[in-house]
């Protein structure tokens, strides 16, 4: 079932309002997510909106950026596409560096147990409803 | 973004959530609070009244936190969620600055 479907600007100013919209329809339409579990998945959507906008689409207003958020047996899938090239996820997280700067989203949301997986401009991220991020 | 000046110590307030929409207006809201002649001893960032934060608002808060070590002023962290403090401790920066209620 397709819980959510739209194209947006690739602006953060759009991803913000997208995000709104998305939690609002969890909270009214799935009760049994969590504040908690809520919060992982509002920064979790930034994350991948964000890098969307402003990786895939360099923050060009004339390319979209599309989200689809499906409630299927297992769970939520959030897949968000852009107008990019497409890129590769960097797994090794080993240089370890906390104060750095930037490139930390998909570290982050890798250690919050989030399912990851890029395929080109796509990017699928999959919550288990049945198990809790941590 | 709201200054509070309480001795030898800044309290910043944010108003609105810490996320990519909002930095750049915090950054410019920051050089016209903070003057690089003002003199203090410490920084408090306090994140009591927000509840949105992404990475791009992380890396406001480390820039910050850098920004006062680089200057030899004390930094911290006020009044943040229990979301927010997870988040942080899952970063590691609670080994870098002090989060306070």
């Amino acid at each position: 079932m397709v819980l959510y479907e739209n194209s947006i600007g690739s602006s953060f100013d759009a991803v913000d309002h997208a995000v709104t919209e998305i939690l609002d329809l969890i909270r009214n339409q799935l009760p049994m997510i969590d504040p908690h579990t809520r919060f992982k998945i509002n920064f979790m959507l930034r994350e991948i909106l964000n890098n969307a906008a402003e990786h895939g689409n360099h923050l060009d207003l004339n390319k979209k950026v599309a989200i689809k958020v499906n409630l299927v047996h297992e769970g939520l899938v959030f897949e968000v596409r852009d107008e990019g090239e497409g890129f590769k996820l960097d797994t090794d997280f080993h240089i370890k560096n906390n104060l750095r700067e930037r490139q930390r989203g998909y570290e982050t949301l890798s250690e919050m147990a989030f399912k990851i997986v890029i395929e080109h401009n796509c990017v699928r991220v999959t919550f288990d409803l049945n198990m809790e991020v941590s | 973004m709201e200054k509070q000046i309480n001795g030898d110590r800044i309290k910043l307030t944010l108003t609105e959530g810490l996320t990519a929409n909002n930095v750049p207006k915090f950054n410019e809201s920051l050089k016209q609070l903070i003057k690089p002649e003002e003199a203090y001893k410490a920084l408090i960032l306090d994140l009591s009244q927000i509840d949105n934060i992404d990475s791009v608002g992380v890396t406001f808060v480390i820039s910050l936190f850098k920004q006062m070590k680089r200057n030899e002023k004390a930094f911290k962290v006020s009044g943040a969620s229990d979301d927010i403090i997870s988040l942080f401790k899952l970063m590691k920066l609670d080994q870098f600055f002090e989060m306070i209620e």
